[in-house]
């Protein structure tokens, strides 16, 4: 069998300079760039091997925010207790990607750079208001919120690091959702990421974030839907109107589609699980 | 490119192209046949080692990316003495038909119990999500390995 090409770069500099090179890729699990070996060896490209890069695995709080580290396997993100405890979304999207053996390879950096239409991680970071530290071509690192780098984002992006504010987890509702064919090891038909503000005292939603992803190039929020549950508590007539509009986000951004007919109704059962999640988790405070 | 690892128990220090694949380098250089290709591309599990104690795909992983990693493969399982158990359990539940994925299940089985050495059934079904059997239907694997669990895991 004829062999890629790696390297392996020791350290973040090294793995910026060889990026110059106009053949080259990162390779981080390998997950999602191995798939494409046939091609890779035909247009004849390098991959840079960044797993000994052993400052690229982490998980911290920090005082206002919890970093990741890009190479953080998914596994690592679903076990992790400042994950559950901050950003359980991020736990429950990394406790469903794939099957065990590919959490356990898998990165959150290599999720977001591939950025597939229905990658798992990013409904999740996009609701959470995440942001990427990013190495650019003279090594300066800098950090920009993923919403504005989602649509430039490419097998030259060199993510190193995440970043995500932190939330109260006693007035905050961090969730995740995905509908596939399948119970477990499955892609997204359809999948949502949420964080909800709500007073702890009534119910009442303060503030609410929901993104949907596989609906499109690049996950996007759901703002007509949000606005109709923002200043309420839910009602029966509310969560109806939600899911209402959810079916009707679908049909903006979808039009047409194969898939269109089935997505709609599957949102609705999508909206009523969050709907049903959140009430649970008021219920038990 | 010298890579080094352990292998089954001992060091390794293989000189190769950094680019092939665990599964090539497991199967044609160390004769590992237990590790077996049935995709190519991380969905039948047939190919799962673990590195250290985690469960992974060897055909999507690099020989470069092991450096300093510990592999298990079932032929190391049967050198330290824990095939036995899966052998027995496994023969008793009716859990092997043609047995190609059946390395694959162990090491993911194997896997499950280094975190938890009495897994209910939920988490046995979980553990073996990313292993396909054409034959068995998969419940008697499962009871096999609950088989295992309920005399409290690997000994």
């Amino acid at each position: 069998m004829k062999n890629l090409k790696v390297y392996t770069p020791a350290c973040i500099l090294e793995t910026r300079k060889l990026l110059q090179k106009d053949n080259s890729k990162i390779l981080a699990g390998g997950t999602d760039i191995l798939l494409k070996r046939d091609k890779l060896l035909r247009d004849e490209l390098i991959l840079l091997d960044i797993s000994r890069i052993e400052e690229l695995n982490f998980i911290k709080r920090k005082r206002e925010c919890i970093e990741i580290g890009a190479m953080t396997t998914f596994s690592q993100l679903a076990e992790n207790k400042l994950i559950n405890e901050y950003v359980p979304a991020l736990a429950m999207a990394g406790g469903r990607l794939g099957s065990v053996q590919i959490r356990n390879r898998a990165t959150i950096g290599g999720n977001i750079a591939n950025a597939s239409p229905a990658a798992d991680s990013i409904p999740v970071l996009l609701a959470h208001r995440a942001r990427v530290k990013l190495v650019d071509s003279s090594g300066n690192m800098e950090y920009r919120a993923l919403e504005d780098v989602i649509r430039e984002l490419n097998g030259k992006t060199f993510i190193i690091a995440i970043d995500l504010p932190l939330s109260e987890p006693d007035r905050h509702f961090s969730y995740f959702n995905k509908i596939g064919s399948r119970k477990s090891v499955t892609i997204a038909r359809i999948n949502l990421g949420s964080l909800i503000k709500y007073n702890p005292e009534n119910g009442e939603i303060k503030e609410a974030r929901i993104v949907l992803g596989a609906l499109g190039r690049v996950a996007f929020r759901a703002n007509r839907a949000e606005e109709v549950i923002i200043d309420c508590t839910l009602t029966p007539e509310v969560e109806e109107r939600f899911l209402d509009e959810l079916t009707k986000t679908v049909d903006r951004a979808i039009p047409g589609r194969y898939s269109q007919p089935y997505k709609r109704n599957a949102i609705r059962g999508l909206g009523d699980n969050l709907i049903t999640a959140f009430k649970g988790g008021l219920n038990n405070e | 490119m010298k890579i080094n690892f352990t292998l089954n128990g001992k060091n390794c220090s293989l000189d190769t192209e950094p680019g092939r694949r665990l599964l090539d380098v497991l199967r044609e250089d160390f004769k590992l046949t237990s590790v077996r290709e049935g995709c190519g591309q991380g969905e039948c599990g047939a190919c799962t080692v673990l590195i250290d104690k985690k469960a992974v795909t060897s055909c999507l992983v690099l020989i470069s990316q092991v450096e300093g990693k510990e592999i298990l493969t079932v032929e190391g399982l049967e050198e330290n003495g824990e095939l036995k158990q899966f052998i027995k359990a496994f023969q008793a539940n009716g859990a092997v038909q043609c047995g190609y994925c059946t390395p694959g299940m162990i090491m993911s089985a194997r896997a499950l119990f280094y975190r938890n050495q009495t897994p209910d059934r939920g988490e046995i079904k979980e553990a073996i999500a990313g292993n396909l059997c054409r034959c068995t239907g998969y419940n008697n694997i499962i009871d096999a390995i609950a088989e295992i669990a309920e005399m409290g895991g690997i000994q």
